[in-house]
């Protein structure tokens, strides 16, 4: 099912927590929201579950009038990031739930849902543990849980509030693997909420960035990551060097940093700053360079060096193979001369 | 572990002994003669009658404060939570002519009430009211915390699968304050048992009618004939006892349902 959100708007009191949201979800895709703590993801979801209501906007589900329905009837799986479990039902009565609280009419019968919790523990990987309570279970086996209560009402789309984010770190990789794997199988329309960029850009069709209550940027997870709208898509993105420029006769520079390629770059006046990502700058040993390395930190395959300047205070980041520290013998205190490969201009007044 | 034995054995243990010890200085026989006596058992059930009465309101009416004063904000509410407690500051006797003038046959509530039919006032509802009123707070200040304990998320998600109000009431939250609210009824069931103050003074003490044991213990000891008395405290004993343990059990077995083994 498709989700049409235009211009929603919602305060707690005095303070505006989504300003004008405008957002189309595709039928059967997979969304991510993304963005700070306060940025409003969490009450965008509320509000799609029927659990809050905008101050003004409207959301449309196929065409129909979602904001004027109760939770009970818009069919959505919702799953928080912390469970949520009924703990004083066993597992399989969690998951049975939401088809027992049904009027009789539509209620299967009890053998009927006796074998969608089987199907469904199975599917979640729970077999044989439909007996016991949830404060019997590891943290990754209550959110697989969670998720098949919320799928067992057949639910044509699933809200997920940071459904990982209890879960240490490799329990995280598998799961949401296993649930782009789910989400494909199942056809349903999901939106998923997350502060882990790395997550939102791996499985979703889509990622939407919040930011103080509005839509920063929407996009393909390339489209995000090659061309960040704004700075502070940017600097969510994770680390990145900001450093100041100089206008040289109408071209720009970077003190201490070769930036040659970047010299076509059009700007007005030196009041605009230079993003540069960590990856797209090159570390070259040079004894008559300008930046010396203060910290080797490695990242498995790659490494991440600090790097600083002479009688400046800035630290840039740069990473780089590791192979490449092994045949340029890069090491501490080394003196090396440092290259932009690529780069973002910003007018320091959007910062 | 060994002082926590010491002082059980001291403040619970010897009281209970003596007072058991006592009974037997009769004999067995006197023992089960004093309480089969017709006015005995008479007292019995109105005790235990009213204690009924007054638990089953009680735990209606206190689970419904509970819920209220942890649910709602509104104007008054802090000044409410601290009225709960006034059965317990209150000396029981100043409650038990507070309430007999209330319902006296020309007090505020008396005068329509008795007109319309319900007598209150030295009748089995009076006494039931009495012990009703000071045992109250038992069912409220046990439930509360565990309903401010629920957590909105859970029953945001039985919403959100299907479960109308009453539904998610019924299935969700209410087991979970159960074992809470069982407590505080037997708390309250026990204390109705053994109220005196409050009771004496709205139940007018005609034996057979509105007697109830507390009293005829007062009664018989007045008349030094201690191993009476101490036969008849034997019996609340006993139920008072009987009730904690029926409903420890009944805890326990709904907690090694819930709980990590
Ligand atoms: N019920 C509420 N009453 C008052 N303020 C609220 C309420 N719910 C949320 N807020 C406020 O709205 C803002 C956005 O909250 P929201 O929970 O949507 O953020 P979020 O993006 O989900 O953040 P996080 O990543 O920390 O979960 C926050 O500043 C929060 O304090
Ligand atoms: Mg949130």
């Amino acid at each position: 099912m498709g989700i049409d959100i235009q211009q929603l708007g919602k305060s707690f009191g005095p303070q505006p927590v989504l300003r004008g949201i405008d957002l189309a979800i595709k039928d059967r895709e997979l969304v991510a929201l993304l963005g700070p703590s306060g940025s409003g993801k969490t009450t965008l979801l509320r509000i799609l579950a029927g659990l809050e209501w905008p101050d003004s906007g409207n959301v449309t589900v196929n065409g129909q009038d979602w904001l004027d329905q109760p939770p009970q009837t818009r069919g959505v799986g919702l799953v928080f990031q912390h469970y949520a479990l009924f703990e004083h039902m066993t597992i399989a009565e969690n998951i049975a739930f939401g088809l027992r609280v049904r009027d009789r009419a539509r209620r299967p019968a009890n053998d009927v849902i006796l074998a969608k919790v089987e199907e469904l523990l199975d599917l979640m990987e729970l077999g044989g543990l439909g007996k016991r309570y949830p404060a019997q279970l590891s943290g990754g086996q209550r959110q697989r849980v969670a998720l098949a209560r919320a799928l067992a009402i057949e639910p044509h789309v699933l809200l997920l509030d940071e459904p990982f984010g209890a879960l240490d770190a490799r329990v995280r990789r598998d799961l949401r693997r296993w649930l782009r794997g789910l989400h494909d199988r199942l056809g349903m329309t999901t939106v998923f909420v997350t502060h882990d960029q790395e997550e939102a850009l791996e499985i979703a069709d889509r990622i939407v960035i919040l930011n103080e209550g509005r839509i920063e940027q929407e996009g393909t997870a390339e489209e995000i990551y090659d061309h960040p709208a704004s700075p502070f898509v940017q600097r969510f993105l994770g680390g990145v060097n900001e450093v100041p420029i100089r206008l040289l006769a109408g071209r720009i520079g970077v003190d201490g940093i070769e930036a040659g390629v970047l010299k076509r770059m059009a700007v007005a006046n030196d009041n605009a700053t230079l993003f540069i990502r960590p990856r797209d700058i090159d570390v070259a040993p040079n004894p008559n360079g300008s930046a010396t390395i203060q910290t080797v930190s490695f990242l498995g395959d790659r490494a991440r060096l600090d790097l600083a300047f002479d009688g400046d205070t800035t630290v840039i980041e740069a990473e780089l193979d590791r192979d490449q520290l092994r045949t340029d013998k890069l090491g501490r205190g080394q003196r090396v001369q440092l290259t932009a490969r690529q780069g973002r201009l910003y007018d320091d007044a959007a910062l | 572990m060994g002082t926590n034995l010491f002082y059980l054995t001291l403040i619970v243990l010897l009281p209970i002994t003596a007072l058991i010890l006592k009974t037997t200085d009769a004999g067995l026989a006197r023992f089960w003669e004093v309480i089969t006596s017709p006015r005995a058992l008479a007292s019995f059930e109105v005790t235990i009658g009213a204690a009924l009465l007054a638990t089953a309101f009680s735990s209606v009416y206190g689970l419904l404060m509970a819920w209220i004063l942890t649910r709602y904000r509104f104007p008054g509410r802090a000044l409410l939570d601290a009225l709960m407690d006034i059965p317990f500051a209150l000396p029981t006797a100043v409650a038990g002519i507070a309430l007999t003038a209330l319902f006296a046959g020309n007090g505020w509530f008396g005068q329509y009430l008795e007109p319309a039919g319900f007598k209150v006032a030295y009748t089995l509802t009076g006494v039931a009211v009495a012990m009703a009123f000071t045992s109250v707070p038992f069912v409220v200040r046990t439930v509360q915390p565990v309903i401010e304990e629920l957590r909105l998320e859970v029953e945001e998600s039985a919403a959100t699968l299907g479960a109308w109000q009453w539904q998610t009431f019924r299935r969700i939250i209410y087991p979970a304050i159960f074992p809470a609210h069982l407590a505080g009824c037997t708390m309250a069931f026990a204390r109705s048992l053994g109220e005196f103050g409050a009771v004496i003074f709205i139940a007018g003490n005609l034996p057979f009618e509105t007697e109830i044991s507390a009293l005829l213990i007062f009664i018989r000891l007045e008349e030094y004939d201690y191993p009476a008395a101490a036969a008849i405290a034997v019996v609340l004993l006993a139920v008072a006892f009987f009730t904690l343990l029926t409903t420890n059990a009944i805890q326990s077995w709904r907690l090694k349902r819930v709980v990590k083994d």
